[in-house]
């Protein structure tokens, strides 16, 4: 979707007609909108929500949203009807190009806001077209699962960052990049109304024994929907209680009494969980030591005895053999000795080359005594470098069980030490702390235990489908209705691996969009991934000193991130996936083509938290998304972000918002400093109302 | 992956039928009309 134009009538404070058009350009596809603040900035990324979305779409922080209609303008009307605030958005999706329009009247705001008029026209070779079912149809354009993502008040969207939204980026990214699609589909082909229907046909037409079966598989079927939904009640409850967890450890972080101790327990238990991995890895290790090569180890006796042969043979003279099997074969074939008597059979020259056959060895046995004495040598080495791993890595494994005992001895002082301090404040939070934690561990092995039983009922499920599918039906119905049966469960595990793949396929590529723009707004020494559950992560390389040596050793940490950078890692985040939504039709996964499209970036004030980001954000955002419409005050343009907007050449079209009114915001400017001359963009006035002005370049 | 041409055929099917009404709040067909594919494609 890219914005074409913008016309507000009568909505919030812009009084009368105003419009916009948005720079379509894709080498200048920045829209800069200025405005200070109380201007009018929130209300005009509103009037698009509105459009799209309707009253639902409004963002929290706008006040009064039942009052769409000017003030003064609802104030002074004398036909109800006849006045309305309306917003007509033009935008192309996907090489079509809609026309939309909302309209609240007078009458109906007073009645009901929330109800408005909405038409949606699609131009298709100099023909308009009314769009049927125009809310829906654009609800397929931009679902509102994404919206929050495309449009958005630049402070607010660090929420983003936080852990107890990973669910929101989970969700927008399986929508933005097709995953969604395939859910959906799984879910609606199991679901009661489908394959419920099909089992219950199939059982009224099946045998006695089949049709135990399928209600045996009923019944598993709705375990497994019930441990699903307790799998998600378990993972929303330990979402809430982590948050909740981030809550009392903050405020104990700002309390002067807690404050040193809370600090300190917090590097304690990011090594605990540093130390808790490693752990994790060292043992893994020892355990692939002894799985793999400490039969070596045990081998000593065999070792000792094979030596024992290998020496007595050679005492005996009998390897290397002096003389060959072979060759004595060859004299006994020929019937001629090598000293040119005849070997007749039967005669005693014969019978005592013989004999010596009997002594000889051959070369087989001489290589494989060889061999041997070989291996015997490569078991005897094994062994020694085995035990000598072992030995470091048990002690590794030791010394870091050593570590964490230290790390948790000082987290129960600190917690004795927090928990006994006189203020009863601190007191309390770290009785609700200690009291959180037991329902974190609680809500963990909860989580453990359901995903066991999910995992024995699905292979129940399982087993139950192949046992239904080989009991052969009599009747020609049954058959049939066996057959649809079998193809919607098969349809859906085909789409499930699908999705797996798919799953696996496009986490990397996101990480590496994400990772690549993470660095060169952030710069070095961090990184962005997205764990396997799509949680969006930072993380910094920890180099820990060794004891006795200078080796060191690096370890992955995740970073506890400021708002700043929680701001600009969902920026980028934001960014990245709008970038790859551009060109997800190129990725080749298996669904290729199914969605993606261009997305445009409407931020409201989004340099607020940067600081030193502000140029990183106002150089790459541009580069990464098709279009994007920027609203900012004065105070956040001005200096880095100008310069870098202006050295970019990225903006194609500029406007100002000139705000009439009794008062102005403390912190605005009366005058703006922004094209070749200032330019007055506030009027003191009784009435208030705003306007757009275009600034010509 | 090689799946029957039927299992092909329905899950094309399906998946048309979600993308049209993939960012909807209620989809009241949709089950409906999944079914009339499975009868459709599985005879």
């Amino acid at each position: 979707m890219i914005l074409e134009k913008l016309v507000l009538e009568n909505f919030r404070q812009f009084r009368g007609r105003q419009e916009i058009l948005f720079s379509t350009i894709k080498d200048r596809n920045v829209t800069l909108v200025h405005a200070e603040n109380g201007f009018g900035k929130t209300a005009m990324l509103n009037a698009l929500l509105w459009g799209f979305y309707g009253h639902e779409g409004l963002t929290e922080d706008l006040p009064k949203k039942e009052n769409i209609i000017h003030e003064g303008t609802a104030a002074r009307s004398r036909h109800a009807t006849s006045t309305s605030a309306k917003v007509t958005i033009w935008f192309s999706h996907d090489h079509e190009r809609y026309r939309l329009e909302r309209e609240l009247t007078l009458e109906q705001q007073k009645l009901d806001a929330k109800k408005t008029d909405l038409t949606l026209e699609l131009s298709m070779d100099g023909m308009v077209q009314p769009v049927q079912f125009a809310q829906k149809k654009i609800l397929t354009l931009m679902p509102t699962g994404i919206s929050e993502f495309l449009f958005f008040n630049g402070e607010g969207i660090e929420h983003l960052a936080r852990e107890e939204n990973s669910a929101k980026i989970t969700e927008a990214i399986r929508q933005m990049l097709g995953l969604k699609l395939l859910e959906t589909a799984i879910e609606d082909l199991r679901c009661h109304s489908v394959l419920g229907k099909l089992r219950t046909e199939l059982k009224e037409r099946a045998s006695l024994e089949k049709a135990a079966k399928i209600d045996e598989q009923s019944l598993v079927d709705e375990d497994i929907a019930d441990l699903n939904k307790r799998k998600e009640t378990n993972q929303k409850n330990i979402v809430a209680t982590d948050a909740e967890l981030g809550m009392v450890n903050a405020k104990l972080e700002l309390n002067r009494e807690a404050h040193h101790l809370q600090t300190r327990r917090e590097d304690l238990e990011k090594q605990q969980t540093a130390l808790n991995d490693r752990l994790g890895l060292v043992t893994k290790r020892l355990g692939q030591i002894i799985a793999e090569d400490s039969y070596a180890l045990f081998a000593d006796d065999l070792v000792k005895r094979g030596r024992e042969i290998v020496n007595k043979l050679r005492s005996e003279g009998k390897i290397p053999a002096r003389v060959l099997n072979t060759f004595l074969k060859e004299l006994l074939d020929s019937k001629t000795c090598i000293c040119k008597r005849h070997l007749v059979d039967g005669s005693s020259e014969r019978k005592a080359v013989e004999d010596l056959m009997t002594y000889a060895g051959d070369q087989q046995f001489n290589n494989a005594v060889g061999a041997l004495d070989n291996a015997l040598g490569r078991i005897e080495e094994g062994a020694e470098h085995t035990r000598k791993t072992l030995q470091e890595t048990n002690a590794e494994r030791i010394k870091i069980i050593d570590d964490l005992k230290v790390v948790r001895e000082e987290l129960a002082d600190i917690h004795q030490k927090i928990g006994g301090k006189a203020d009863e404040e601190v007191h309390k939070l770290e009785e609700t702390r200690e009291a959180l934690l037991l329902k974190q561990r609680e809500l963990v092995a909860e989580k453990a235990r359901i995903e066991l039983k999910l995992e024995e009922k699905t292979k129940r499920r399982d087993e139950l489908t192949k046992e239904i599918q080989d009991i052969t039906d009599s009747e020609a119905d049954a058959q049939k209705a066996q057959r649809r049966l079998t193809a919607v469960e098969d349809s859906a595990r085909l789409l499930e691996r699908i999705l797996e793949i798919e799953t696996a396929e496009l986490r990397p590529v996101l990480n590496k969009e994400i990772g690549e723009h993470f660095r060169k707004i952030i710069g070095v020494g961090y990184w962005a991934e997205l764990s396997d559950d799509f949680k969006l992560k930072i993380m910094k390389r920890l180099e820990v000193s060794e004891d006795e040596s200078d080796a060191s050793k690096s370890f992955d940490l995740e970073v506890a991130l400021s708002q700043g950078q929680r701001q600009v890692t969902s920026l980028v985040f934001i960014a990245s996936m709008v970038a790859l939504a551009r060109r997800r039709s190129e990725i080749p996964t298996i669904v290729k083509g199914l969605t993606g499209s261009e997305y445009p970036m409407v931020m409201d004030s989004p340099f607020g938290q940067l600081s030193q980001f502000r140029p990183g954000v106002a150089r790459w955002i541009p580069e990464l998304a098709p279009q994007v419409i920027i609203f900012v005050s004065s105070a956040q343009f001005e200096g880095s972000v100008a310069n870098e907007l202006k050295r970019s050449r990225r903006i194609g079209k500029r406007y100002f918002l000139t705000y009439h009114g009794p008062h102005i915001h403390a912190e605005a400017k009366r005058e703006l400093q922004i094209g070749k001359d200032p330019v007055t963009v506030y009027f003191e006035n009784k009435e208030e109302f705003t306007e757009i002005q275009e600034l010509e370049s | 992956m090689k799946a029957p041409e039927h299992i092909r055929e329905l899950i094309k099917a399906v998946l048309q039928e979600e993308r049209q009404v993939m960012h909807m709040r209620t989809r009241p067909d949709i089950h409906k009309n999944i079914l009339q594919h499975v009868k459709r494609l599985v005879p």
